[in-house]
């Protein structure tokens, strides 16, 4: 049987597709009329909008807001460090295969722990066990490095096909992991797409817009909550995963709690009640953060700015006031 | 016996409502709940859905006791429910709230067993919903609301379909049409247990009816037996 172009599913797919289309253009085409830096923004840029795409899941669609997902990303980008000094071989597939189950085991303990619990008491949930994920990588030194973190160097891509050494081997690297990492993003965005528009998803909306009807329509809030965390947290795991050889360090600094903060502000920058919302928000985040800090020593500040003026003027981020914008402009014309 | 509720007593908080009730549903019966507002039809609705806890009593669903479950594992067992409110998640569209009942109800005892047919049932009982089906759950009437509900509780392939006031708020035209759903409900061989405060538009659908009246069942049996009883009209007037 033939698909249906016309159910709700697969326009709203249609539409991701021909909105994806000219962008992924544009992104394969980038590195060749851009400079190494900037690829390398685009790639952490890519990598903070996996992170934010899977703890949007949890904050836009199950209606949890987590103050701690920077231990996901945290632990992710640890096994690898791990990986590198404990195991071998020093291959991207290797880290990606010993790193996501790894992420999937702690989100699914941590999620069984939080989601007991709802609002606030949530929040302040994963917050506190973040910190603890936190202290301890600060403390066990000697085996996590302390505040000195742990080096990760430039591993091989696609099962060895892909070494870099000699002059130019950081020019290559950068090229090559853009293009690697632009892959895992789409693979991404798709299985979420896949993931929010599934029963199960609408499920999860159904649950964050009132909780009793969805009991009573036979939904077992509490598993749904610690799936919807699991997959989360295994999203962000991923970011961190990919985020630590393009960084070659990893401190305890993006398990600290304002790490996780900037994954909220991401969510909230590109917009939370909408499905590329945090796409947006992750890339604008990396960009304004790298321009701020390169700005002025105050780019806290203007960050702090950044976000009052964005809840004030626009609560439903870009993504949502230029949906709004288009909305009233076609009326207009109409 | 469907359902066999035996001598419950339930809180809501430390206010004691339901006082030793005791209701039954048969198979194929249609069974209302009258009273006025407050009389505690809902808690009532909610024991059996199990979105109240109750502190002493008994509920037996298909000869198994149901008491303790939570209100998940009893809609999987075969109750759905329509509540006051609707209950319709707003940001949804139809379509997706029915995809969640569909989607459940492949995990429903009758679900399971191939006895469901769910959505196409829910579609002949209302369907003006097919129509409907592209709209968020905020852009419904009130009526259009309660057609999602009873539809959306009909996709879950429900042995018993509770109602909490689905008439409440409708034009008589409307009223008309959702007593003739009840009828095609009960004809599909799905039981119904119907809240309502108008004892007249019960009787015309119900096989057998309760009254209840602060927390207590004062009345039970057939519905004409209750239009020429004196005290049950005294006691719903007020």
């Amino acid at each position: 049987m033939k698909p249906d172009p016309n159910t709700p599913r697969n326009r709203s797919l249609l539409r991701l597709a021909a909105a994806m289309a000219p962008i992924l253009l544009l992104l394969i085409l980038l590195p060749t009329f851009v400079e190494t830096y900037q690829i390398q923004l685009v790639t952490y840029g890519l990598i903070a909008a996996i992170a934010a795409l899977g703890f949007n899941l949890l904050l836009g669609y199950t209606g949890l807001l987590s103050f701690g997902h920077s231990a996901y990303f945290g632990i992710g980008a640890y096994t690898v460090a791990f990986v590198v000094q404990h195991l071998g071989p020093h291959s991207m597939e290797f880290y990606i295969l010993i790193g996501i189950p790894v992420v999937a085991i702690v989100s699914a303990l941590f999620g069984y722990i939080c989601v007991r619990h709802t609002r606030i008491f949530f929040g302040i949930l994963t917050l506190a066990i973040s910190q603890v994920v936190y202290s301890l990588v600060l403390k066990l030194y000697w085996v996590t490095g302390g505040s000195d973190g742990l080096r990760v160097p430039r591993p091989a891509l696609l099962l060895g096909l892909l070494n870099f050494s000699g002059p130019r081997a950081f020019q290559q690297f950068i090229t090559s992991y853009y293009y690697y990492v632009l892959a895992i993003f789409v693979v991404c965005v798709v299985l979420m797409w896949v993931v929010v528009h599934s029963p199960f998803g609408k499920a999860l909306q159904a649950i964050r817009d009132n909780e009793v009807r969805a009991r009573f329509l036979g939904l077992s809030i509490r598993r749904f909550r610690w799936i919807s965390f699991l997959v989360s947290g295994t999203f962000t795991g991923l970011a961190g995963i990919l985020w630590v050889p393009l960084n070659g360090l990893t401190t305890p600094d993006v398990l600290y709690w304002t790490f996780s903060g900037e994954i909220v502000f991401s969510a909230l920058l590109g917009g939370f009640r909408n499905f590329t919302g945090p796409i947006v928000g992750g890339i604008v985040f990396t960009y304004l953060k790298t321009y701020a800090v390169a700005t002025t020593e105050y780019w806290q500040l203007l960050l702090g700015v950044v976000l009052v003026t964005l809840v004030l003027v626009l609560p439903t981020g870009i993504v949502g006031g230029l949906s709004m914008l288009g909305l009233r402009l076609s009326k207009g014309r109409s | 016996m469907l359902l066999e509720v035996k001598g419950i007593n339930t809180y809501r908080g430390p206010a004691h409502i339901l006082h030793g009730v005791s209701i039954s549903v048969d198979k194929d019966e249609v069974v209302a709940l009258v009273g006025r507002n407050g009389a505690g039809r809902t808690t009532i609705i909610e024991s059996v859905t199990g979105l109240l806890p109750v502190r002493s009593g008994q509920i037996l669903f298909r000869d198994e006791e149901i008491t303790s479950l939570p209100p998940h594992r009893r809609a999987k067992r075969g109750i759905g429910y329509a509540p006051e409110n609707s209950g319709i998640f707003p940001e949804l569209t139809v379509a997706e709230n029915l995809m969640i009942s569909r989607w459940l109800a492949q995990k429903t005892e009758r679900g399971a067993a191939g006895d469901g047919n769910t959505e196409a049932r829910a579609f002949t009982v209302f369907p003006e919903v097919r129509q409907l089906v592209d709209r968020q759950g905020q852009n419904l009437s009130g009526g259009q609301k309660k057609m999602v509900a009873i539809a959306r509780a009909m996709a879950l392939a429900p042995y018993l379909l509770i109602l909490d006031e689905a008439f409440e708020g409708l034009a008589p035209a409307v009223v008309k049409r959702f007593r003739e759903a009840v009828m095609t409900i009960k004809a599909m061989g799905i039981s119904l247990l119907i809240a309502e405060s108008n004892l007249v538009s019960a009787a015309t659908m119900a096989d057998r009816l309760y009254v209840v009246d602060r927390g207590e069942i004062v009345f039970h049996g057939k519905p004409q037996q209750a239009l020429a009883d004196d005290q049950v009209m005294r006691t719903l007037r007020g």
